[in-house]
């Protein structure tokens, strides 16, 4: 027996088996670690060829050919069995808490790499799951330093999709074809971000690159007769990471991992819904939506979805950014919440689409100086020297309250305007729209 | 009336949803999302394991300034829906 350490997304694992065995992981290759710079271990797994203990079947997984029984032995530790064509490859027993685990190789089956990679996705995916980390059901490709991982069932087309980048979009590379890893992050500034992960599991493509790459987005593929691409905020995002993400969501605590990295993910991460043909459009216009990195462009993105949430009779909550310098509003600690204006009145501070030189649309948080029949003026910030114009229907919504730190609420209209700085912009952090918390102004309390 | 086994409540980007994630729920495919109240006896629900319309619009009566009357037309309004979808039984 011989033990070898390995080292995917930063968490390092140990397999113990037969040389036969560990020179076949060709795959692991990239990530295997010097035993010297491994301190801990996520899991250890010990290949043996040996009879498996007998369980009790709990539920079962099938897909093309392959399914994995998933029981409990009868002191009640985790199995899985692994099919390859209706016959059993392997069997995983894990200890409760998923850190040890022994893989019986099946003698008479001479799949032993398929109940190893199987195995160690396992392993992986569970005890990693309460680590703010996922293994990912995605092909993903590395665009300007950002990674993005295409999403989808079976069949629908993700690795094609990922095909169509390389070829249409220069510089896109593949990083892995099925099963990146995603891992949570906090940043300096307490702001969360997440990272994306090649592995030794790439399905049927042999990519097992040991790369990380900051997580650009996530786009959910569904396949139409047209392309068209759409973001998903709140509970939309989080129900389209959902099918995605490996785990074995009957035990608690792994279900509990598990959803604290998803619902970080759906507010942190932009997450797309894209329906698509298998087209070069379809890759240039997947690529110029969730790859353009300007701050403004994200913002301009993030603010149309909350002008339709608005729009909806949604009222909107959103934290402010600290670079904005707001007489009464500060940044970084206040949110405002805006709603669908009723009628406008001078003093009112709103939410306006207006048009800046180059002919181009921004949105600002101004107060209105005056009132013309359809036109709207709103004062600009005193540096900027702005004054904006803007046509009554510009106006998507009006700050009906500016929340404190400590939920503390001021109304902005009962507030004297004449401060020196009058002014104020609301420079929305790029992804910190899915955190909004909106309630439906109508809904039940 | 209980809730069946396998459903939980979660808390999903600052909305109350009801997800299948239990052995015999893991098909149920869909997040269902609540209101305030029906998050409320929901929760009261968990507590309660076995439910009629009746108790939990007591419950709710005991919390909330409603009339028995309204309380239970409200309560049975929801649990018909949890009904049709089949997360309680």
């Amino acid at each position: 027996m011989d033990k070898k350490f390995f080292c995917v997304a930063g968490h390092a694992f140990a397999v113990e088996a037969d040389e036969k065995t560990l020179s076949q992981m060709e795959n692991y290759a990239p990530f295997v670690v010097n035993p010297d710079k491994v301190g801990n271990v996520v899991f250890s797994l010990v290949v043996q060829n040996e009879t498996a203990p007998e369980y009790t079947e709990e539920t079962r997984q099938e897909d093309e050919g392959q399914s994995i029984i998933c029981g409990r032995t009868a002191e009640g530790e985790p199995v899985f069995d692994f099919f390859l064509f209706e016959k059993s490859t392997g069997v995983l027993v894990s200890s409760k808490d998923y850190k040890d685990a022994h893989l019986f190789l099946n003698p008479e089956n001479g799949a032993s790499s398929f109940a190893l990679n199987n195995s160690l996705m396992v392993m992986y995916a569970l005890s990693t799951a309460t680590l703010e980390t996922a293994l990912f059901h995605a092909a993903a490709v590395r665009y300007k330093e950002r990674g993005y991982l295409f999403l989808g069932k079976s069949g629908t087309g993700k690795s094609t999709h990922a095909r169509l980048w390389l070829k249409y979009n220069e510089g896109a590379e593949l990083f892995n074809d099925d099963n990146p890893v995603v891992r949570l992050f906090k940043s300096d500034n307490g702001k969360m971000f997440a990272k994306a992960y090649g592995s030794p599991w790439s399905g049927k493509t042999s990519c097992y690159k040991n790369v990380g790459v900051r997580l650009g987005g996530l786009v959910f593929l569904s396949q139409a007769p047209f392309n068209k691409i759409s973001p998903l905020s709140g509970v939309s995002a989080y129900a389209a990471l959902l099918p995605s993400i490996s785990g074995m969501r009957w035990d608690k605590k792994i279900a509990d991992g598990l959803h604290r990295t998803q619902n970080e993910l759906a507010a942190n991460v932009h997450v797309w819904h894209l329906e698509c043909l298998p087209d070069e459009a379809a890759a240039k216009l997947c690529c110029k939506s969730v790859a353009c990195q300007t701050i403004q462009k994200d913002d301009s993105l993030i603010l149309a979805e909350a002008v339709r949430l608005i729009g909806e009779g949604v009222s909107v909550t959103f934290p402010v950014n600290g670079r904005s310098m707001l007489p009464f509003i500060v940044g970084g600690r206040d949110s405002v919440i805006l709603e669908k204006p009723e009628s406008l009145q001078v003093g009112d501070v709103v939410l306006a689409c207006v048009t800046g030189r180059n002919d181009e649309k921004s949105y600002v948080v101004h107060r209105i100086v005056s009132l013309k029949n359809d036109l709207v003026t709103l004062m600009g910030d005193g540096n900027l020297a702005l004054r904006e114009r803007c046509r009554h229907s510009d106006v998507c919504a009006k700050v009906v309250c500016v929340v404190g730190p400590k939920g503390k609420r001021y109304l902005p209209g009962a507030l004297c305007y004449r401060v020196a700085a009058k002014i104020w912009y609301i420079l929305l952090p790029a992804r910190r729209y899915l955190l909004w918390i909106y309630r439906k102004v109508n809904g039940e309390n | 009336m209980k809730i069946k086994n396998g459903f939980v409540l979660r808390d999903v980007c600052g909305e109350q949803v009801i997800m299948g994630e239990g052995i015999g729920a893991l098909d149920f495919g869909r997040l269902l999302c609540l209101n305030e109240t029906a998050a409320w006896l929901w929760k009261k629900a968990e507590i309660l394991e076995e439910f009629t319309v009746d108790s939990l619009a007591d419950a709710l009566c005991a919390e909330y300034e409603v009339g028995m009357e309204q309380a239970k037309i409200d309560v049975a309004a929801i649990v018909a829906e949890w009904q049709k979808v089949k997360v309680v039984e």
